[in-house]
């Protein structure tokens, strides 16, 4: 079914009311983890900001509170300006004497987050910080999403380069691993969390971790975030598993299609993207 | 090219089917919300006046989006 067009009158109220809700509250994200666990390099990679990352220094020691430029990334709006506030500490963890005051600074800032992202390296096991700092910061806000960023990097590290996917043996350590996480992060919380693998760098399971982000917005602005999305649900995948896939995908390929519809992975008909 | 196994063609087609499932609740969610935002804003009638919105929510707004931010 076609949309009914709008008139012009009903469009302009529409402008003024949408208008008044990006430009009066622009969508706000919380982002918690130690240091070097790629929160900056996450939200680049989710939301197309331009924050400052680097692999060997904590890029901004300072409490953040910061309006990144963005772009809408859907149909004719595609590369327009837009804008995100982005709440941070990047230097929580690395100086102990400092974060008595970033996580006073959480306390002040949080409550004004749409969604809080807390952020864990997958090959950290100590995770007694994190425990530590979400028991003083969970009645902050009641949206939070755990995401364990970093799964290419685990034992034994035979991420496959071909298909940009875990090799059989990651896939075991990452389901063993994201289970540990969330077990320690519920005990510490004392109720059930969902804690969502992901690699940033290699775009794995990101449409995972959105869409996670999403449904935890509050109703009414969860649509803001989705205007703001900046990968397409298939971008994980390289030019010889693309290729692979779009050969599956045709009638007549044979085994390739009997696999596909075996596993019932047949492509919907309404596009998602 | 490199040959991929039958293993490995299921194992990516396994992992994009899961991506498309997670863009479908995202969509879907997206589409709500911005029906949930119509509302607050007082403007369900606009809701009522076009019954689709929800499944066409994203192309809806990228056409409201574009001048709305020319005028930012």
């Amino acid at each position: 079914m076609q949309p009914v067009p709008m008139s012009e009158q009903d469009e302009q109220v529409l402008r003024t009311k949408v208008l008044d809700e990006i430009t009066g509250h622009p969508p706000t994200i919380g982002v918690i983890g130690i240091s070097g666990v790629g929160k900056s390099s996450t939200i680049n990679t989710l939301l197309g900001a331009a924050l400052p990352t680097s692999d060997t220094v904590a890029c901004t020691k300072e409490f953040w509170s910061v309006s990144a430029e963005l772009a809408f990334t859907h149909g004719n709006a595609r590369g327009l300006a837009a804008h995100l506030q982005v709440i941070d500490a990047p230097g929580l963890g690395e100086d102990i004497r400092r974060d008595q005051e970033y996580l006073a600074a959480y306390r002040r800032h949080l409550p004004r987050c749409d969604v809080v992202l807390w952020l864990m390296a997958a090959r950290n096991r100590a995770v007694a910080l994190d425990q530590r700092y979400l028991q003083q910061l969970s009645d902050c806000h009641p949206r939070m999403v755990f995401g364990l960023n970093q799964v290419d990097l685990i034992e034994p590290l035979d991420w496959h380069p071909t298909l940009n996917l875990p090799s059989a043996g990651q896939r075991r350590s990452i389901d063993q691993i994201t289970r540990d996480r969330q077990a320690r992060l519920a005990d510490a919380l004392q109720r059930d969390i969902r804690m969502i693998p992901y690699s940033a760098k290699a775009r794995y399971n990101l449409q995972g971790l959105f869409t996670a982000i999403v449904e935890a917005c509050p109703e009414d602005r969860a649509w803001l975030f989705s205007s703001l999305k900046n990968f397409t649900y298939d971008d994980f995948l390289t030019a010889e598993a693309r290729q692979v896939v779009e050969t599956a995908r045709q009638p007549a390929s044979g085994v390739l299609s009997l696999l596909t519809q075996r596993l019932g992975l047949t492509r919907p008909s309404t596009a998602t993207e | 090219m490199t040959e991929l196994t039958a293993d490995e063609v299921a194992l990516v087609l396994q992992r994009l089917a899961e991506a498309e499932s997670d863009a479908r609740a995202e969509a879907l969610a997206s589409g709500k919300s911005f029906v949930r935002f119509l509302e607050r804003a007082g403007i369900v009638w606009l809701v009522q006046r076009i019954p689709d919105i929800v499944a066409n929510v994203k192309d809806w707004l990228a056409n409201i989006f574009e001048p709305l931010l020319n005028s930012l």
